[in-house]
């Protein structure tokens, strides 16, 4: 998120300022990647669960969707920070095209002036 | 047959270069030693000019064999006898002296005899010899460095590899340790100090060191036995005043330099000498010119194919493509120490130890003794040329670098040890058993190079030789994996220094070139993520119309400085790469268009330390509107400081931005396959890989993501196709 391009990665559900090397998420937020056409990706990415939020929402269940498809579906019960990789398969990718990434958190926390807080968002993307 | 040929190939390169040594001297010098080694400069002149004319084939060698042994008519040489005719009396010290060389010689002999396995002779000096017999003469070769080195030895090689390969290379430098030998003798005998003479002859002769290098395809008991013919030359000059002994002067000096750089010293020696003993400057003029007519063909053999007539060393002189200056400088800094805290380590460790490279042998701690010596005039010349040819010791302080100095050290050390009686005859009898190989493998760690007995069958060929390349070269498993698993004329890339003596595929090492280097950069960064290409410089400035934009480096370090794309933009937009772009940089402009090519695992690299002065810059060939510039490059680079330019189009510089802004980027995909297909794009068609390296476990679990095929594995290494 400390790429001066990261926007370029979003297509909603996020601060619409960067704070630097991280971004809060609101309730859908959603990335897009281009994937040129490698075998064996991994999803990647830290996020973390601030303990302000987390004493809020309490356990969080992330659904991961890539292309609109459920990827996976992970329970976070503890607060911190969180490293997050798992093999893609590789028909749910569009080879040499853009394809999204949807994390949905099953709770948000109340931010000020009434925005909804998901979860911090480090880094994402695919790895070999 | 096979011994037949080796042999021969053996006699004749002797033969020829003797003839050769009995036409320069006429009857100035009557002695073997100084006509074979003469001689030997002499033919290896002229086959560089035949490699140089595409004209290496054995009926070539063998035309110029016979022509010079004819014309030097040795049947009235050996009517004449020998040059010199007081020889040592038979007594029982000398024959007890004659048995110990005998044997040590019969073990040299069958090392030498035996397939070459010694780990310089197996790769460069006869890997390039072979290359050049099958190329029939010199091609360009800017993928190794040792192709830049004074070759003068691998043209005697080559002369005896055409009929005899391997082994008769290994035979002629032998040959060199004889003539080196008897000449020591002859100048003991010449000052009436025979005893003296043989001594320090079998002090030098007995030397583990000198004894695996002289039964090797190396070159340094060979330089050891121009500079001391040359030292003796000099004297019998200087004795007799021959002018018809300057020429042969100054080719032998020449022929110092040709064997090995670091025998220049030979050749400011032989002026030197000439010039305080004659002080005329035609007598000089005649050694400098000769001796210039066998270093000018590496001089400008150099200039032509490296852009360095000193290649691979100057290159601070002379930039280049072919070698960076950060690799020399590292290059030299390891051999200026080896792995030593302090050079006080050096005699216990070039002596006793084994750690430099080989053992020299514990009498020669003795060495001080030698200083005696110069109490008498004779012994003060001997020390003088110690000093003289071991004056570049420190810039490779390897213990074979000690062997040119070696016999006039030997001769001090016995000049003084003949002084007690019984103590110089004592001191060799101890020499002879603490250097007999079972003992010396006591002494020296595993993995020094050192002399072992060679079983009689594997020396006359009588076995599978492919048992003793096995035993004796571990790298041997792979070159047969190449030669087997390859088509004739393949590229393969290696960490590893491979025997390529016994291979005609090309083989890329990775520290011998900067291409090479940078085809490593680009596996390693692929493969365990050294360098890549993560770390974005971001200048930014006001949107204005620019000719061309500049990024200067202005900090001093250790650093080297890395771009691997550099990207303009505006408006969020970045400017299309167009034909009329000109790229330049200082230093190594050669690869600058690598950080404009679009491809993350290429870059340009400045090859030298970081100091102010560095810049990379783009001219758009007319003006183009702009308000950002972002380089891409490895995240490490801490220590450099960079500023943006602009010129504006009426000539004046303007700074854009003083500092850039620092930020991590998005990881790049498929950088492995890019970096197989850039590899790959370069002309490399295969990766040998070995399991002990870092890198090797990537590529084998992830070949589908290299997009590279297993062709084979032997002795430890995988052989990877490229895509």
């Amino acid at each position: 998120m400390s790429d001066p391009s990261a926007s370029a990665y979003i297509v909603g559900g996020f601060r619409d300022q960067s704070e630097g090397a991280w971004r809060w998420t609101h309730e859908h937020p959603v990335l897009q990647f281009y994937v040129p056409r490698v075998p064996r990706l991994r999803f990647l990415m830290d996020l973390t669960f601030p303990d302000q939020t987390f004493a809020q929402t309490g356990p969080v269940e992330l659904t991961i969707r890539l292309n609109g498809r459920e990827f996976d579906r992970v329970r976070y019960v503890k607060p911190g920070s969180q490293e997050y990789t798992k093999e893609t398969p590789w028909e749910w990718l569009h080879p040499d095209a853009v394809n999204t990434v949807a994390l949905e958190p099953d709770k948000t926390a109340a931010g000020p002036d009434g925005e909804r807080l998901g979860f911090v968002l480090t880094r994402a993307g695919f790895v070999e | 047959m096979q011994v037949a040929a080796i042999l021969f190939g053996a006699v004749f390169t002797v033969a020829t270069a003797t003839a050769l040594g009995t036409l320069l001297l006429g009857k100035a010098c009557g002695d073997w030693p100084v006509r074979f080694v003469l001689g030997s400069g002499a033919l290896s002149f002229l086959v560089f000019l035949l490699a140089a004319s595409g004209l290496v084939y054995p009926a070539a060698f063998a035309i110029l064999g016979v022509a010079a042994i004819v014309a030097s008519q040795p049947w009235n040489r050996w009517r004449d006898g020998p040059g010199v005719r007081c020889w040592p009396k038979p007594s029982a010290r000398n024959i007890l002296l004659f048995v110990i060389f005998l044997v040590y010689f019969y073990i040299y002999f069958l090392r030498a005899l035996a397939p070459e396995v010694s780990p310089d002779g197996a790769t460069y000096h006869l890997g390039l010899t072979a290359r050049y017999l099958r190329e029939h003469g010199f091609h360009t070769i800017t993928w190794n460095l040792y192709a830049s080195l004074s070759q003068g030895m691998e043209m005697l090689f080559l002369f005896a590899f055409a009929f005899g390969r391997h082994s008769a290379a290994a035979l002629v430098h032998l040959a060199f340790l004889v003539a080196l030998v008897w000449q020591m003798g002859i100048w003991g005998v010449r000052h009436g100090m025979a005893w003296v003479g043989v001594c320090g002859a079998a002090l030098v002769a007995l030397s583990p060191m000198v004894g695996v290098d002289a039964s090797s395809a190396y070159n340094d008991v060979a330089l050891a036995a121009v500079a001391f013919t040359l030292f003796c030359l000099l004297e019998h000059w200087a004795e007799e005043g021959t002018a018809r002994l300057l020429p042969a002067i100054g080719v032998l000096a020449g022929f110092g330099y040709a064997l090995k750089y670091t025998g220049w010293v030979a050749v400011a020696y032989a002026i030197g000498f000439v010039a305080w003993k004659s002080r005329r400057a035609r007598a000089v003029a005649v050694v400098a010119a000769c001796a210039f007519l066998l270093v000018a063909p590496w001089l400008v053999k150099n200039w032509m194919w490296m852009h360095n007539p000193l290649a691979p060393f100057f290159n601070s002189y002379f930039p280049n493509p072919y070698v960076t200056i950060d690799f020399e400088e590292d290059y030299k800094s390891y051999f200026r120490m080896y792995d030593l805290a302090s050079r006080w380590q050096i005699p216990l460790a070039a002596t006793v130890r084994g750690t430099l490279g080989g053992v020299l042998g514990p009498v020669f701690m003795l060495a001080p003794l030698g200083l005696a010596a110069l109490r008498k005039p004779l012994g003060r010349q001997l020390w003088l040329a110690a000093l003289v040819f071991g004056a570049n010791y420190f810039s490779n302080i390897g213990a074979r670098f000690l062997i040119p100095p070696l016999p006039f050290v030997a001769l001090a050390m016995a000049m003084a040890l003949t002084t007690l009686p019984g103590m110089a005859l004592a001191v060799v009898v101890l020499h002879a058993v603490l250097c007999w190989p079972a003992v010396v493998g006591k002494l020296v760690p595993a993995g020094s190079w050192r002399l072992t007995l060679t079983p009689w069958r594997d020396a006359f060929h009588l076995r599978d030789p492919g048992r003793y390349y096995k035993n004796h070269l571990a790298l041997y498993p792979a070159v047969e994996l190449i030669e087997r698993a390859t088509p004739p004329g393949s590229t393969v890339f290696t960490f590893k220094a491979i025997p390529d003596a016994y291979t005609s595929r090309r083989i890329l090492v990775d520290y011998e070139s900067a291409a090479n280097q940078v085809a490593a950069r680009i596996f390693q960064s692929a493969a365990i993520g050294t360098d890549l290409p993560n770390g974005r410089l971001r200048f930014a400035f006001p949107s204005r119309k620019l000719r061309a934009i500049r990024v200067n480096q202005t900090a001093s370090g250790t650093d080297v400085w890395s771009i691997n794309e550099l990207r303009i933009f505006s408006s969020g937009h970045e400017l299309p790469r167009e034909a009329a772009w000109r790229l330049t940089a200082h230093p190594y402009p050669w690869s600058i268009q690598d950080a404009f090519d679009n491809s993350p695992v290429t870059f340009w690299r400045s090859g030298e330390a970081i100091h102010p002065g560095m810049f990379v810059q783009v001219d758009f060939g007319g003006m183009r509107q702009a308000d950002q510039v972002v380089l891409e490059g490895p995240t490490d680079q801490y220590g450099i400081r960079l500023e943006l330019e602009g010129e504006t189009g009426d000539g004046m510089w303007q700074r854009l931005a003083d500092r850039p802004m620092v930020s991590d980027g998005a990881p790049y995909l498929g950088f492995r396959r890019a970096a197989a297909e850039e590899m790959k794009r370069r002309g490399i068609d295969y990766i040998l890989s070995f399991q002990d390296e870092v890198w090797s476990e990537d590529i084998r679990r992830n070949r589908d993501l290299w997009g590279v095929t297993a062709v084979g594995a032997a002795g430890g290494a995988t052989l990877y196709r490229l895509p």
